[in-house]
């Protein structure tokens, strides 16, 4: 083997460990369901919680059984995870679907959103406008407010008729955590962005916002000379890697522009998107569970702050307080506690995974997120035994 | 000739324009923003380079090989030394080496590939010509370069014997790493050809059975040269251990691949995946080889056990829809990672040994050929397709630099300049060989029944 080889070598054990960790995950993926009632475990590992805190045990912010150096060297892999995470939310938002969809129920769920949201980023903002500067302050806000709106699109309980419970819970989570995701990923890339050489802040961030929609025609038109589902799959990959690249390199986090870079695919490229959708529906387990626990490992040292509690404190009483009458479950799904604090699911890892890799202070909050999803699924096991 | 493929064209363009472009951002410098652009970069330059050589009627190999050098970060420093033009500087070095844990990948899943190709029927048929023909070239080849040496006497020669090191154990570890041959670029150029056939099979097999020999033949002489790091026997058992180990290991995780195969596909690809990657970091770590390992899980996964067709056909396809890119992304990064500084810095006896490799492979080649009885026009042309250097080479010349500093790096420096040759040439080389005996395109035909081990 060659040179390269052996500088891979050198991190020795963590490697080892880390990739027996992602082995287990990858091989165990396929054993792994959404909803499994003999199988407790399986709502910790799909909601990321587990991968999440095996991960921030494992990294430099844990027991530093995988080093800084080592967690340094998988980033790269969190930014392309994150790229297609945000390529999956981005072709959701295909024009026809939302049309069909109807403004109504888009407006009035937006809106029931903004509820919680608001209820966690305001707080979350005044007390990191009084600890940090104002445009990370805000971002790490938003990204609160984020958590706040996110919903496992697993239904509550098993439903009886599935079409309602599609209807009435799948379709409407979905869309919160669309705009939860599309508002974290805004406020990652233009808080924490710095001017590029000789350019106004203002033009970086519209390079910042256009680069992954050329990154979405560019796949597009790839795609369109694909000779086949293989190929496609190659460019798809490959816009990953460059819409993941540019985004770091402007400052930012990698979700919004896998989000722009899939919503301009899916709504431009007529005709060919199945070479595409149908690969991505594949990461879609794969992309969750290895966003969590590569955020958990990426965690810097000192990624375990007051700020990330005092900010992710909001979160809890958010959702307690407004969701029990603006959550996405209809009541004939869900009783009133089930509502409020039902579990925020993969979403959360996304929201996580964007955290660790954004700068200062934004990291601090991924520990406390991890709780929050942990303190969530174990509710959530524990309503479904008292239900039995 | 077909027309212009224009698509291909701006695919390129694009992708130079991307490359100028992040170099002004920001964060540029960070490993993370890096290692992921440059990926995505060399797969659709890959790619596109891969059609525009198919369309001049080059091999896609020779396109991705082509279109890393264009990138090479050493390209525009000789550029403007040559004809006063320097050109943009496109990729960083530090960029450029960011590129390994793909790299590495690749190899592993190659590997992989390179075990599922040897099929036991067809190696017992080839045996005598594979264990001749390594043989050979290992005598032919290690006493060839090792007397040029010696008649030589270059400057890292002098500087050994001044050491107190015997010049002619020198001489024949120079020797053995330029005898080293590369697996991994006999597999890739098979794979993206399609060969199927006695020669690529006698090929691919002396290639491994000599890489063999020539990794026990350098711990036994980088031993005499350093009688202090432990005894002959040790370093010996030491290796031999790790390779049956490797093997051992390998056969046993191929044989569990293999009836896995059996009973399902679902997700295959990433599991695939994950033995290479698992075995690509994790094995260097526990002392084992990793290529070893890989090419005996092929191997067991094709040869062991009754498998039926559908369960290998599984593998395959898995291995089909993850090579295509791995193999663009290796080849790209190889022509980007070549070392042209050293090519030109030490270029006069680079090629004289590369040229004495060559002869010599020829000569070993031939007898062998003539001894085992390897018909025309194998036996005149088998020696083209021994001629790959690559992986094993540069990791044993980089052991050398590392265990006797001095005259080992400047030992190294020469022997990078030589891989930096045969990878520009070995490929091109072994394509035309089994284009030329008609073995090319023949692994999609349908193997006869029970053809399925």
């Amino acid at each position: 083997m060659d040179a390269t080889v052996e500088a891979l070598a050198r991190p020795g054990v963590a490697a080892a460990a880390l990739v027996v960790i992602g082995g287990i995950l990858v091989f165990g993926l396929p054993l792994v369901r959404a909803r499994e009632p003999r199988r407790r475990w399986h709502a910790w590992v799909v909601n990321g919680a587990a991968p999440l805190a095996v991960g921030a045990l494992l990294g430099p912010a844990g027991f530093a059984l995988i080093d800084a150096q080592s967690g340094e060297a998988l980033r790269p892999l969190l930014a392309i995870v994150l790229s297609a995470a945000g390529v999956l939310v981005g072709t959701q938002l295909r024009i026809g679907d939302l049309r069909r969809a109807g403004r109504g129920f888009l407006s009035g769920h937006a809106r029931a959103a903004a509820v919680p949201f608001t209820c966690a980023a305001l707080p979350s903002a005044l007390i990191g406008l009084t600890l940090v500067a104002p445009a990370p302050a805000l971002a790490c806000a938003v990204l609160a407010g984020a958590a706040a709106v996110a919903t496992s699109q697993t239904p509550p309980r098993e439903a009886s008729d599935p079409r309602a419970a599609v209807a009435g819970h799948v379709v409407p989570a979905g869309w919160w955590n669309i705009l939860a995701l599309t508002a974290a990923g805004l406020a990652l890339t233009l808080g924490f962005i710095v001017p590029a050489a000789g350019l106004p802040p203002a033009a970086t961030a519209a390079m910042a916002l256009t680069a992954p929609m050329v990154c979405g025609l560019a796949l597009g038109w790839l795609t369109g000379r694909a000779s086949d589902r293989d190929e496609a799959g190659l460019y798809l990959l490959a816009v990953l890697g460059i819409a993941a690249g540019l985004a770091i390199a402007l400052h930012g986090v990698p979700l919004l522009a896998g989000i722009l870079a899939g919503a301009v695919f899916i709504n431009v490229v007529a005709g060919r998107t199945a070479l595409v959708e149908n690969p991505l529906e594949r990461l879609e387990q794969p992309t969750a569970l290895t966003l969590a626990l590569l955020a958990g490992i990426c965690l810097p040292e000192d990624a375990i702050g007051s700020f990330g509690w005092l900010v992710t404190l909001m979160i809890v009483p958010a959702r307690w307080a407004t969701r029990a009458r603006w959550s996405p479950t209809l009541p004939r799904i869900a009783g009133p506690v089930e509502r409020a604090l039902a579990p925020p699911g993969a979403t959360l890892a996304v929201i996580a995974g964007a955290a660790a890799l954004a700068p200062d202070p934004a990291p601090t909050l991924v520990v406390p997120l991890a709780v929050i999803a942990a303190l969530t699924v174990a509710f959530e096991s524990l309503t479904a035994e008292r239900s039995r | 000739m077909t027309r212009i493929p224009l698509a291909d064209i701006a695919s390129v363009v694009g992708c130079v324009a991307v490359l100028l472009l992040f170099q002004e951002l920001p964060r540029a410098d960070r490993f993370a923003a890096a290692m992921p652009l440059l990926a995505g970069v060399v797969l659709v330059l890959g790619m596109s380079a891969g059609h525009l050589a198919r369309w001049i009627g080059m091999p896609r190999l020779t396109g991705w090989l082509v279109a890393g050098v264009a990138v090479n970060p050493a390209l525009p420093d000789l550029l403007h030394t040559a004809t006063d033009w320097a050109p943009p500087l496109l990729v960083r070095a530090e960029h450029a080496s960011s590129l390994g844990l793909v790299n590495a990948l690749a190899i592993a899943v190659i590997a992989l590939m390179g075990g599922m190709e040897v099929r036991v029927a067809a190696v017992r048929e080839a045996w005598r010509a594979i264990s001749a023909t390594a043989l050979m070239l290992f005598a032919g080849v290690v006493s060839a370069v090792a007397a040029t040496v010696l008649l030589l006497e270059p400057a890292f020669l002098a500087t050994a014997i001044a050491d107190g090191h015997p010049g002619w154990v020198v001489a024949m570890l120079v020797g053995v790493l330029v005898a080293a041959a590369s697996p991994t670029v006999v597999v890739s150029v098979l794979r993206e050809t399609g060969a199927r056939g006695p020669l690529s099979t006698m090929i691919l097999g002396t290639t491994m059975l000599l890489d063999t020999m020539i990794i026990t033949a350098f711990a036994v002489l980088a031993t005499v040269l350093d009688s202090g790091s432990g005894s002959l026997l040790g370093v010996g058992i030491g290796v031999a251990w790790s390779i049956v180990l490797s093997l051992a290991l390998g056969l046993a995780i191929g044989i569990g691949l293999g009836r896995y195969s059996e009973r399902t596909d679902h997700h295959l690809t990433w599991l695939l995946l994950g033995l290479a990657a698992c075995t690509a970091v994790a094995a260097p770590a526990l002392h084992l080889e990793p290529l070893f390992l890989l090419l005996a899980a092929g191997f067991a996964c094709t040869n062991i056990g009754r498998h039926s067709r559908l369960g290998h056909a599984r593998i395959d396809a898995a291995l089909a829809r993850i090579g295509q890119p791995l193999l663009i992304a290796f080849f790209v990064a190889t022509g980007m990672n070549l070392h042209l500084e050293a090519l030109t810095a030490v270029a006069g006896t680079a090629l004289l040994l590369t040229v004495v490799a060559a002869g010599s492979t020829w000569g070993a080649a031939t007898i062998a050929g003539r001894i085992a009885g390897v018909p025309q026009p194998h036996r005149g042309i088998a020696w083209l397709g021994l001629l790959s250097k690559a992986g094993m080479t540069l990791a044993l010349a980089q052991m050398t630099a590392t265990r006797f500093p001095g005259w080992g790096g400047a030992l190294a420096t020469m022997i990078v300049a030589l891989v930096a040759l045969h990878e520009l040439f070995a490929p091109l080389t072994l394509t035309w060989v089994v284009q030329r005996v008609g073995e090319s395109g023949r692994r999609n035909e349908r193997a006869p029944a029970g053809g399925a081990h």
